[in-house]
C-alpha cells in the first residue's frame, strides 16, 4: 500500500513536471515571437546607446522581465554584432540574416545549447 | 535552445536584425518547487496511510474468523460458536452466522435420529420376516405363496419335496 501511494505520487508529480514544462514551452514561444515582433518596430538607431546612455537591450535586461533569457542581441546588416546582452555563461551563436525576406520576421528556431554555452 | 529573430529598419531599409534566445525548460525538480510537490505529496501520502490503517481494522475481524473457522474444522465439524468482541461492526452478521450452525446442527442431530429410527426398524421388519419363514420352514404340509401375478413367492421345503414326488417317475416293480 505505501509502495502503491510513493507510486502513485511519482506518476502525478511526473505528470505535473511534463505539463508544466509543456506550459512553459508555450508561454516562452508566445513571449518570444511578441517581444522579437514588438522590438522591431523600433527604430534602429534607437537600440545603439548613446553617450552617457543605456541602450533599449541594456533596459531589458536591467528590467529582469524576461525569465529563461539565454541572450538578445543586435546585428546590422552585415551580421555583425551591434549590442548583445547574455546570460550568465552563454555566448550568442553567429548566425547570418536570413535571405529570404519571408523568413525575416519572428522565426523560432533551435540552436544546438552546446554551441552556445561557454 | 529557441530562437526567435525578426528585421530592424532603418529609413524603409533592412538596416540589422535583433535575435532573442531562450533556455528550454528544464525537466526536474527545482528547489523553488520542492515547496509546493511536498506540500501535494503530504496529503495524499497520509491519506494512504489513513486508507491503509481502516481498511486493516475492518479486515482483522475477518481474519479473526478465519482462524476461528481453522480451530472448529481442525475440531472435526460444527461443534461450537464462533465469539467476536461487541464492538466490531461484524458482531450482526457473525451472530446470524451463529444461528446458521445452530440450525445445520439441529437438521443434521434430526436426520441422525430418523437413520436410528430406520435402522431399527429395517432390524425388526427382518427379524419378523425370518421368524415367519422359520415357521414356514418347520410346517410339516406343503405351503406355497403366490403373488397377485400367481407366480410364486414363497414356498417352504416340504413344496420342494412334494412336487419333487409328482414328477419324478414312478419306481419300478418288479
Amino acid at each position: 500500500m505505501i509502495v502503491a501511494s510513493l507510486a502513485v505520487i511519482s506518476i502525478t508529480v511526473l505528470l505535473l513536471f511534463l505539463h508544466q514544462q509543456r506550459g512553459e514551452a508555450a508561454h516562452m514561444r508566445g513571449q518570444g515571437a511578441s517581444l522579437v515582433r514588438r522590438l522591431s518596430r523600433i527604430p534602429f538607431e534607437q537600440f545603439v546607446p548613446g553617450s552617457g546612455m543605456a541602450g533599449t537591450l541594456t533596459v531589458l535586461q536591467r528590467t529582469r522581465s524576461i525569465s529563461a533569457l539565454a541572450y538578445l542581441a543586435m546585428m546590422d546588416g552585415q551580421g555583425r554584432p551591434v549590442e548583445e546582452i547574455t546570460g550568465a555563461g552563454m555566448v550568442v551563436p553567429s548566425a547570418p540574416l536570413p535571405a529570404d525576406p519571408t523568413t525575416w520576421s519572428a522565426i523560432a528556431s533551435c540552436c544546438c545549447p552546446a554551441t552556445a554555452e561557454m | 535552445m529557441i530562437e526567435f529573430h525578426a528585421p530592424l529598419f532603418d529609413g524603409g531599409q533592412v538596416a540589422g536584425y535583433i535575435r532573442l534566445g531562450y533556455l528550454k525548460p528544464a525537466f526536474g525538480l527545482s528547489t523553488s518547487q520542492l515547496a509546493s510537490v511536498a506540500t501535494f505529496a503530504l496529503p495524499i501520502f497520509l491519506l494512504t496511510s489513513v486508507s491503509c490503517f481502516l481498511v486493516r481494522c475492518e479486515v482483522r475481524p475477518l481474519h479473526q474468523v478465519n482462524s476461528q473457522l481453522g480451530r472448529l474444522m481442525e475440531q472435526g465439524g460444527l461443534t461450537g460458536k464462533m465469539v467476536l468482541t461487541p464492538s466490531d461492526e461484524l458482531q450482526d452478521f457473525m451472530g446470524r452466522f451463529n444461528r446458521f450452525i445452530d440450525s445445520a446442527q439441529q437438521r443434521i442431530g434430526d436426520l441422525e435420529a430418523d437413520r436410528s429410527r430406520l435402522e431399527t426398524s429395517s432390524k425388526l421388519v427382518s427379524c419378523k420376516r425370518s421368524r415367519v419363514e422359520s415357521v414356514l420352514q418347520s410346517f410339516p404340509d406343503a405351503i406355497g405363496v403366490l403373488d397377485e401375478s400367481g407366480a410364486v413367492s414363497l414356498a417352504n421345503a416340504r413344496t420342494a419335496d412334494v412336487l419333487t414326488a409328482t414328477t419324478s417317475p414312478p419306481p419300478s416293480t418288479t
